[in-house]
């Protein structure tokens, strides 16, 4: 995607939110969201004026061309990433309703780095074990943050105080 | 006055008062380095341990929190892009820049000085101006609090980034995210989407936390960290010279300074609020304003020395009206009532040893967190060095660890995620993120002080505005608005060209 591409569909995405935050801002009451309308009339206009200057201020094809193909990989190879990491993160959420902070951690921080190296090796184990102690020493026990609640959860064995 | 100075100097250099500061100081280099533990976490979670304490060893300690937390937020920021406070996103601009350019040491260090010196200015002004500055304090009301976040706004242009139009956007939307949940005035919730969760609406942290090591991650694993080898190549030997370097800005970090301790006079401003008005305020007055946000030390020195200044004003109000500045200080006050001692004047004519030594430790933390911050961060160093996969599960597991202990709920871990995503289009739309925090920052305090402004002059527009002109504190504060948006524009305008 090159450069103008990415302001287009950035001027497109802002015309959306601001419309959509128009309509849901004009359906409170006026002295709780005049400050509301305000900000998504603005964002709406904004985003309205940027299109149309990109639309009017359009480059040439070939200045587009020559950039696309590294920035198309670009993309992609973010692409991938971003998915093992919002997967990854969002079955860690999952499992720590389930399971508990010891045994989900232990589990992400595992397969995290299995997945993220792309192989197996021994280190990924003893890392994961001290990275997941460390934390809830550290948080749990030390800082006394409040743990999540679950029903499998094996912390209580684990904590000190 | 001299005398009472000379006794709190005296108990500021108790052994015990020594220990306590020590104490506090290590405490706080670790809370701010956390992604979402933040300085008042630190403070009030030690807090019960000062109940055995003498009053002034239990205060000492608390201050070394706060000073201390305050700088080392901007380790994480420098080293890997993720900052450890709120006040430390103006810092990461030019901070991690530095790091990718293998510059890491020398930016902890410039950081670390930099930060002490706005630290040290400020306990001088409280020092010997908090009676005068206090009633400054007073003549500030919801107006000037509306003008004074429209101004934080306006600083939007400096942190665009080259595209004025994508930063404005940006920093709107964060204004609108930060208006989510329950009006202050009318109690009506908005954009919940009927989720009692969202009804205090999005913490900043959390929103810092997702927005910033969500795509820090991915674009470590996607290999896409420009220099990292440069950043792996780097030693941290450049640290310890950078002294002499911050001094030569002499100008930069003295406006910083006064910049950082006025705004901490301000209840509720905040050191996010300064960082950025003193970055953009290096900015303007640079002779190279195109580094900022490359790598500038400029910008990096400002924000820091702002950051760290903010520490002793905010203590200006607490300690002279019983006033709490900010979050902190509002923890403060209570560690103080817990002893049994009254925030005002009293304070410093009834327990001089306990308000003077107070005072005098700040001094002594802003000083010990010098040498102690170079050492952590050394070895905090080490963690860029770390293979690309350990990196990133320690990362995310402290962004969803740091989500859960601001509120205790997974679904702030959700909400961290789902901000994340939308770090990644901004990241992927070349959007910069710092508009986006800014507008986090300033939402909540431009609509609340709006509202009751509005209110005061029975919801009449016009009147407000005649009442805004001709108060010479808002008028003042109006025309430098008007300034800012005209160089925003000038500045756009050469960029076009």
């Amino acid at each position: 995607m090159s450069a103008y591409q990415k302001n287009l569909v950035t001027a497109v995405l802002f015309v959306v939110i601001g419309a959509l935050l128009s309509w849901d801002a004009f359906r409170y009451s006026y002295n709780s969201s005049f400050f509301l309308r305000g900000l998504a009339l603005t964002l709406l206009g904004l985003g309205l004026s940027y299109g149309l200057i990109l639309l009017v201020k359009k480059p040439s094809v070939e200045g587009v061309a020559v950039e696309d193909d590294a920035r198309n990989r670009d993309m992609f190879f973010g692409a991938v990433p971003a998915f093992k990491v919002f997967a990854i993160v969002s079955a860690y959420v999952l499992l720590l309703t389930a399971t508990g902070f010891l045994i989900a951690t232990l589990v992400f921080a595992f397969v995290g780095q299995v997945v993220f190296a792309g192989e197996f090796r021994r280190r990924h184990l003893a890392y994961a074990l001290c990275m997941t102690f460390v934390i809830f020493y550290l948080f749990f026990e030390a800082l006394g943050v409040r743990m999540p609640a679950a029903p499998l959860s094996l912390d209580p064995f684990f904590r000190t105080s | 006055m001299l005398e009472a100075i000379y006794i709190g100097t005296m108990t500021a250099l108790h052994p015990a008062m020594l220990v306590a500061v020590l104490f506090g100081v290590i405490f706080g280099l670790f809370i701010g380095m956390l992604p979402g533990l933040t300085s008042t976490m630190g403070v009030a979670l030690l807090i019960p341990v000062t109940f055995s304490l003498p009053p002034e060893v239990g205060l000492a300690m608390l201050g070394g929190i706060y000073c201390a937390s305050t700088f080392s937020g901007s380790i994480s920021a420098i080293l890997l892009n993720i900052p450890g406070t709120p006040s430390a996103v103006a810092t990461m601009q030019d901070g991690f820049p530095m790091t990718q350019r293998g510059e890491a040491g020398r930016a902890i260090g410039l950081s670390v000085y930099a930060s002490s010196i706005g630290g040290l200015f400020s306990v001088v002004v409280l020092l010997f101006l908090a009676p005068v500055l206090s009633e400054l304090s007073l003549m500030i009301g919801t107006r000037e609090y509306f003008l004074l976040a429209l101004f934080g706004v306006t600083i939007i242009a400096t942190l665009s980034s080259g595209d004025l139009f994508k930063g404005l956007m940006g920093g709107i939307l964060g204004l609108v995210i930060s208006v989510v949940g329950m009006h202050p005035m009318t109690g009506e919730m908005r954009l919940t989407f009927g989720l009692p969760a969202l009804y205090d609406g999005l913490p900043v942290v959390i929103a810092l936390i997702g927005l910033y090591s969500v795509p820090e991650v991915i674009s470590i694993l996607g290999g896409r960290r420009a220099s990292d080898e440069s950043a792996r190549s780097t030693s941290f030997a450049g640290a310890m010279n950078t002294l002499r370097d911050v001094l030569r800005q002499g100008t930069n970090v003295l406006r910083s300074s006064i910049i950082g301790t006025f705004i901490g006079i301000v209840p509720g401003a905040g050191q996010s609020i300064a960082s950025f008005i003193a970055y953009d305020a290096a900015k303007r007055s640079s002779k190279d304003p195109g580094r900022f946000g490359k790598g500038s030390e400029e910008g990096l020195v400002a924000a820091e020395t702002a950051n760290n200044a903010v520490t002793g004003g905010s203590l200006v109000p607490l300690m002279t009206l019983g006033i709490p500045g900010n979050a902190v200080a509002a923890v403060l006050m209570g560690g103080l009532i817990i002893h049994g001692l009254a925030p005002g004047p009293a304070l410093f004519t009834g327990t001089p040893e306990v308000a003077y030594g107070f005072i005098i430790s700040l001094a002594v933390a802003n000083l010990m967190f010098v040498p102690l911050g170079l050492i952590v961060a050394r070895y905090c160093f080490r963690a860029i060095m770390l293979p690309k996969d350990v990196l990133a599960v320690t990362i995310l597991a402290l962004a969803v660890v740091g989500s859960f202990a601001i509120r205790g709920q997974l679904f702030d871990v959700a909400l961290m995620l789902g901000v994340g995503l939308l770090g990644y289009v901004f990241a992927l739309l070349s959007i910069s993120r710092a508009p986006l925090v800014l507008g986090l920052v300033l939402g909540s305090m431009a609509e609340s002080n709006l509202s009751r402004a509005l209110m005061l002059v029975r919801g009449d527009p016009w009147e407000l505005l005649f009442q805004l002109l001709t108060r010479p504190f808002s008028a003042g504060l109006i025309l430098l608005c008007v300034i800012s948006i005209l160089f925003g524009m000038r500045k756009s305008t050469k960029a076009d060209i």
